[in-house]
């Protein structure tokens, strides 16, 4: 019943869910496909400790709702990913204070030596991290999701629409808003000098 | 916006980059074994009893955001009780939640003693300057690649801010090494042949209580100083307000009045805090991440923003009203100067406490440092302190200048 994902003679997701309709426990090879994926975008989003919960609540509440997963609207990962997303909701504030932990984190300085060029990568890249957790805690909530959903569940315009049941020109246009606001974030910040000959 | 994209171009839609920097921001958190069997466990047991797990359900989810400790949720705990401990194992047990208090149990200067002789001592503080300079030294601990003894890693930072704009903004950081963090750290980290540098593997796991470097080694050894132009939106940036950079003007508008201040940093942390979930909360529940946010506000304009005295004062009066904050007599910073302690705890994930302490110099009446300090354990099991420490150097007014290297070519 657990066949490994690249088994000969794999059911495919949508089977599977119609499948557990009358044999709920299939239901949990899709678990096993797809737990990894959807606890590390839920674990990027409110970290391991709480993704636990969460990532498993996911699984359950698909399995209570599988009645209603229609595979005309998308595959089986977009619409768990949708899930996740739902529940995610509820957690805006765990989000917002990992993000403003993260935005805390003593961030990585030059080492002795170091070549110019690499410091000022280095400088950049480090500066980056405080920046980025900070402006990831200032995208709206919708904008935030969508970023999340491309970083982490590699999912396309369509999918994502499908996923938060949105109209994709809105996905289009959210990305635009975060490709602009990551830009003004990230590239205004010039190292003057550093390392070994600064 | 762009409905013609395929989804190739999509993924290129956020610069990959950026898309990346995302990724090495936030991790890639792969689940533990332990994790991914109670989970299983869960569905299973929904699967062959649906109708009692889902009548539990709701009083599970209701519940998730208060949890203490890993957090299965009741229909978990009904139908796996078994797989607890199991699930327990492995993780840094939580700090227990302390009931707060404003009360010193000592006999020296309770909390709000504290805060209210800084408010008065800082409002006799210089109140103009060329530059509004913020000098730092970050301490952040972490373990050994070994997790047999704990190291300690310290870097500067000054933050130089102009209002008049023929002067530039700057940063400059310094690296200033690694060691062990106790005497006996130290003789763990010389059995251990005293490394000068340490390297950590990808899947190194810091429990989330701190930052280690994957792509290259933490060095013993301190760097030199890296100096950085601010420009972009840094451009008549004044300093961060929490979660947002706040322009000179704004800065300005703060009220000076400490009920009117306290009304205006609420209303800025209601509408930080807007979100669907904020809507189910319980009035004792909102009024605690009412209470977080004016902290977190307060300590932003005490210990970095370029308000005038009177500002900075009322900041210390908010806090000083405000619960959960209690005295913990005189402390020692990481830089070595004595000071009076204020404390809090900050739960940092759900179920999850960090201790927070707030050293302020009476005779300044500016703060010395904050510490944040979780509980890690060493490879046999040994709990040991992480503290994460900022210690201010100079928080002030200055017609110094920084020292900038000549501009190369």
């Amino acid at each position: 019943m657990t066949a490994p994902p690249d088994s000969p003679g794999r059911l495919d997701d949508a089977v599977l869910i119609e499948q557990s309709r009358h044999r709920p426990e299939s239901f949990a090879t899709l678990y096993d496909r797809h737990f990894g994926a959807i606890y590390r975008y839920i674990a990027a989003r409110i970290g391991p400790q709480a993704a636990d919960d969460l990532a498993a609540e996911t699984f359950l509440v698909a399995f209570r709702k599988r009645d209603g997963f229609d595979p005309a609207r998308g595959e089986v990962r977009r619409w768990l990913y949708g899930i996740a997303t739902n529940l995610l909701a509820g957690h805006r504030r765990s989000e917002t204070r990992r993000l403003e932990a993260l935005a805390r984190v003593p961030v990585e300085h030059p080492a002795e030596g170091e070549h110019a060029d690499r410091v000022v990568a280095r400088v950049t890249a480090a500066a980056t991290k405080r920046r980025l957790a900070t402006e990831l805690g200032r995208l709206a909530d919708g904008d935030r999701d969508v970023l999340l959903l491309v970083a982490y569940g590699d999912l396309g315009y369509e999918e994502i629409a499908q996923a938060l049941d949105i109209p994709t020109g809105t996905v289009g246009s959210r990305l635009n808003r975060v490709r602009r606001k990551l830009r003004a974030a990230l590239d205004d910040i010039t190292a003057e000098s550093g390392g070994s000959d600064g | 916006m762009d409905e013609s994209h395929d989804d190739r171009d999509l993924r290129h839609s956020v610069e990959p980059g950026h898309l990346t920097a995302v990724r090495d921001l936030l991790g890639s958190h792969e689940p533990s074994p332990d994790t991914v069997a109670a989970g299983r466990a869960r569905l299973l047991a929904e699967a062959a009893a649906p109708a009692t797990v889902r009548d539990l359900a709701p009083a599970g989810r209701k519940r998730r955001h208060r949890r203490i400790g890993a957090g299965l949720s009741l229909a978990a705990a009904a139908a796996a009780a078994v797989l607890v401990p199991t699930v327990m194992s492995g993780g840094t047990p939580p700090i227990a939640a302390r009931p707060g208090t404003s009360i010193a149990t000592t006999a020296g200067p309770t909390a709000r003693q504290i805060l209210l002789a800084a408010a008065t001592t800082v409002e006799r503080a210089r109140t103009t300057g060329d530059y509004w300079r913020v000098g730092t030294v970050h301490q952040s601990m972490m373990l050994d690649p070994s997790r047999g003894y704990v190291i300690a890693q310290k870097s500067s930072t000054e933050l130089w801010l102009a209002e008049r704009p023929e002067l530039q903004n700057w940063r400059i950081r310094r690296y200033l090494g690694a060691k062990p963090a106790s005497p006996e750290d130290e003789a763990a980290w010389r059995a251990a042949g005293a490394p000068a540098s340490w390297r950590y593997p990808e899947d190194f796991d810091t429990d989330e209580l701190y930052s280690v470097p994957y792509r290259r080694p933490l060095k013993a050894a301190a760097g030199e100083p890296s100096v950085e132009r601010l420009h972009g939106h840094w451009n008549g940036a004044a300093g961060d307000l929490t979660q947002e950079l706040v322009t000179w003007r704004q800065v300005r508008a703060i009220p000076s009045d400490p009920d009117k201040l306290r009304a205006y940093l609420k209303q800025r942390v209601i509408r930080q805090l807007a979100s669907p979930d904020m809507a189910e909360l319980t009035g004792a529940e909102r009024e605690k991440e009412i209470v977080h946010g004016l902290r977190a506000d307060c300590l932003a304009i005490i210990s970095s923003l370029p308000v005038a005295p009177e500002v900075r004062a009322s900041a210390y009066r908010v806090l000083a009203s405000l619960p959960g904050i209690r005295a913990e007599g005189e402390t020692t910073d990481p830089l070595g100067r004595r000071g009076q302690a204020v404390g809090y705890q900050v739960e940092f994930e759900p179920g999850r406490f960090t201790d927070v302490r707030f050293l302020v110099d009476p005779g300044t009446g500016l703060p010395l440092a904050e510490v944040w300090t979780n509980t890690g354990r060493l490879a046999d099991g040994r709990p040991v302190e992480l503290r994460n420490t900022t210690s201010y150097q100079a928080i002030g007014w200055t017609d110094e200048r920084p020292e900038v290297p000549e501009r190369r070519n």
